[in-house]
């Protein structure tokens, strides 16, 4: 069988080419199916997440729905993995179910049996914006019903533009050595944290958390005259009602792709808790209904393999400088570059994870900023610095990292940058470091009593590492505080009832 | 092993050698809980409370793998210890509370024909609403102060409320194991074996069900496969390749 090759939406030669135009026609086709029946748009789109009310007031769903069996409903929806080392490998059979259902209606429709899902890099110059066909409620020819607008979908300023701002996404997550990370305050890893079916998880891996949480917001948004009610693509139980969701995710399948091949260091889980998926252990099996009719079962051992599934990317080139280390080690310790080796490869992240400060009070997010400082406590500060101190010849300097803990609220749309800085650093004055964004992708769902995470909300890990760096080369790390400071990129109203409940420093090393 | 599950270790491997020592207390020493009446005397009131909290230790402590696991991580290296003690102490408290009506209860349903309504209200307790919200509550990881009588408070608070939610959803079932006086080694590891399956399953929407352990059931049914073999891989990923 012929590979199917997916391509840059926006490479494609015009803004309806025929991937595009196909799609839309495989997509009206699927929204015309009953909710009931397996390969509808909305019947996989409960796949990923269901909410009945949220549905209803946007449409699509109401009472003269049948809904399908409960055996179906139990095997199939609500299945996304978030929070957890199956968000890759799940997203991806998702993936590829979905673009064979697609395919099967448009080669129903006499279309070409080669297509292939687009995807959208928001990371190359000039591609930041919503592809024009998906913003546009006509097709082509000036008709209205183009299947791929959703009037839900109001953008970084709640206004209905959709352009990704540059600046605030980043592809730092491909310089993660590890695919599997630790809730504990470590690093999330790459793709995520070791635990069983996750529907909700508590911690999202890198990749996870950004770009894809955050590009979710960004493009969702929400209601502008309530800021409850998200975008589609703001809310895990909506996003995959927008036709733009699986573009976003055909993105960032790449990127997984994209860590794997740099450096070829990097490699995914071998442990069978991963490879043969949660069912092998009694939890849920991933399952997918294919046009055929018959069930997909799978786990993730059966689609890390890209070339085995038949289909590739136009393009997996690095955007990032692969070795940190050595960057790291050479400004540590610039007077003994030449003793650096060139070569030091990327280890795997140290195996204790330990709390270095935490404040004491819970922090409000409300209106355009929140600030909050966080003590350090000396002793484990100073185990960091003497890591630090040692890492030239140790090659394995403690890695830094800021946790928002218990991260609670009521609007999915809510996203903000998170500075750290220090009032007191000695004689380069204070200063001030984005340690990265937080989207809050998933939070109504943990903040609801009954939910996955009782009540008690998500917690998102930010690497400081760089700016721990900066400061120990300066004085020692002898900060007795840090600030941290956040800035939601739109105001944040009372009724989102946002609030974190702890910020904390941990180190991670030997 | 991933890092993860290093950590998971840790934790698990303490609280099973002290789970097993309170399960061979109760086996040399059955008479602690088991007849009120005992060689002609009664069981005195305190040392039903000692076969109580050692029912507890072998009983309950497996199932405090996660909230001794936040515990752990979010407190200070230092301090662990004494972090996880103090969750221990606030969540046997809301125990021996529940203990005080339990045992005696139980001891008496198990001389008389009270039995069968203990076991109708025990099974209409586990499908109600209630006890799943408490189930589900049970899963809550709340943030913990850092350092000073704030994070003794925290963790205490932590284990009192841990406690209240976990007599919640498993009163009955503890009630039940306390209601075979002539089986009761094993009437609790029948309980013990249900507890550890319920905890396999996560947090649910309340409404009225029998939560049937459905994942234990699959778990088992996946041994095999598990111990194994590794399946086929992409067997079932070409089927939709045709």
């Amino acid at each position: 069988m012929a590979t199917k090759h997916r391509r840059n939406v926006w490479e494609l030669g015009n803004d309806w080419a025929d991937d595009i135009l196909w799609y839309a026609r495989g997509v009206k086709a699927m929204k015309a199916h009953p909710l009931k029946q397996r390969t509808s748009w909305r019947f996989y789109a409960a796949m990923h997440g269901f909410f009945d009310q949220l549905w209803e007031l946007y449409g699509y769903f109401s009472a003269s729905d049948t809904r399908p069996p409960n055996a179906d409903i139990a095997r199939f929806w609500d299945q996304c993995q978030h929070g957890s080392w199956y968000f890759l490998p799940w997203h991806r059979g998702y993936l590829l179910a979905f673009e064979a259902s697609v395919r099967a209606e448009v080669v129903a429709l006499n279309g070409p049996p080669e297509w292939a899902l687009p995807y959208w890099n928001y990371f190359k110059p000039n591609q930041a914006a919503l592809p024009p066909a998906f913003a546009s409620p006509d097709w082509p020819d000036g008709t209205g019903d183009n299947p791929l607008f959703v009037p839900q979908r109001y953008g970084p300023d709640n206004d209905g533009t959709v352009v990704i701002p540059v600046d605030q996404i980043s592809l730092r997550a491909l310089s993660e050595p590890d695919f599997a990370g630790v809730s504990s305050g470590g690093s999330p890893g790459f793709g995520g944290v070791d635990t069983g079916f996750e529907h909700g998880g508590r911690v999202h891996g890198r990749v996870e958390s950004q770009p894809h949480d955050w590009v979710h917001v960004l493009i969702g948004g929400s209601d502008p005259t309530d800021s409850r009610l998200p975008g589609l693509m703001s809310d895990p139980d909506t996003a995959a009602l927008d036709p733009i969701f699986w573009l976003h995710h055909a993105n960032i399948d790449r990127l997984w792709e994209v860590w794997r091949q740099h450096p070829p260091t990097h490699v995914d889980p071998t442990q069978a808790k991963w490879t043969k998926g949660p069912g092998a252990s009694g939890g849920r099996v991933f399952s997918m209904p294919m046009p055929d009719g018959t069930r997909w079962d799978y786990t993730p051992a059966d689609v890390a393999k890209l070339a085995t599934l038949g289909y590739d990317y136009d393009d997996l080139a690095a955007p990032v400088a692969p070795n940190q280390l050595t960057e790291r080690l050479t400004r540590l310790a610039p007077d003994r570059v030449a003793a650096i080796a060139a070569g030091v490869q990327p280890m795997a992240s140290g195996k204790n994870v330990e709390l270095v400060g935490a404040n004491q009070q819970a922090v409000r997010i409300v209106g355009s900023e929140a600030r909050t400082a966080v003590p350090l406590d000396k002793e484990v500060r100073s185990k960091v610095a003497a890591s630090l101190t040692a890492a030239p010849d140790t090659a394995d300097p403690d890695r830094v990292f800021l946790n928002l803990e218990n991260v609670r609220g009521l609007a999915d749309a809510t996203a903000f940058q998170v500075y750290v800085g220090v009032r007191n650093a000695g004689a380069g004055g204070p200063r001030e470091l984005l340690a990265g964004s937080v989207a809050l992708f998933g939070v109504r769902k943990a903040t609801s009593p009954d939910g996955p995470q009782a009540g008690e909300g998500l917690t998102y890990v930010l690497e400081i590492t760089d700016l721990v760096d900066d400061l120990h080369l300066q004085d020692g790390f002898d900060a007795d505080a840090l600030d941290v400071r956040i800035v939601p990129i739109r105001p944040v109203p009372e009724e989102a009832e946002i609030s974190i409940g702890r910020i904390s420093v941990f180190r991670q090393g030997q | 092993m991933t890092t993860a599950a290093r950590e998971r270790l840790r934790v698990r491997l303490p609280v099973i050698v002290v789970s097993a020592g309170a399960w061979a207390v109760l086996a040399s020493a059955p008479e602690m809980l088991s007849p009120h009446v005992h060689g002609g005397v009664l069981v005195p009131v305190a040392a039903r409370g000692v076969g109580w909290a050692a029912m507890l230790a072998a009983m309950m402590l497996p199932l405090l793998m996660a909230p001794l696991r936040h515990v752990r991580d979010r407190s200070f290296a230092r301090r662990r210890p004494r972090a996880a003690a103090l969750f221990l102490l606030g969540y046997a408290s809301p125990w021996m509370l529940a203990g005080s009506i339990l045992v005696p209860s139980g001891l008496a349903a198990g001389e008389s024909v009270v039995a069968l309504w203990v076991v109708v209200s025990a099974v209409a307790w586990q499908s109600s609403p209630a006890r799943q919200h408490c189930f589900n509550r049970g899963h809550a990881h709340p943030p913990l102060a850092p350092a000073g009588a704030g994070a003794d408070l925290a963790v205490l608070r932590f284990g009192v409320a841990h406690g209240a939610w976990c007599v919640g959803s498993c009163w009955a079932v503890m009630l039940m194991a306390l209601c075979w006086p002539g089986a009761h080694l094993a009437a609790m590891a029948g309980a013990f074996i249900w507890l550890l399956a319920e905890r396999m399953e996560g947090p649910e929407r309340p409404r009225w069900r029998f939560p049937f352990p459905l994942r234990a059931v699959r778990a088992i049914a996946a041994a095999p496969e598990w111990l194994g073999r590794r399946p086929a891989p992409l067997a079932a990923a070409e089927t939709f390749q045709v």
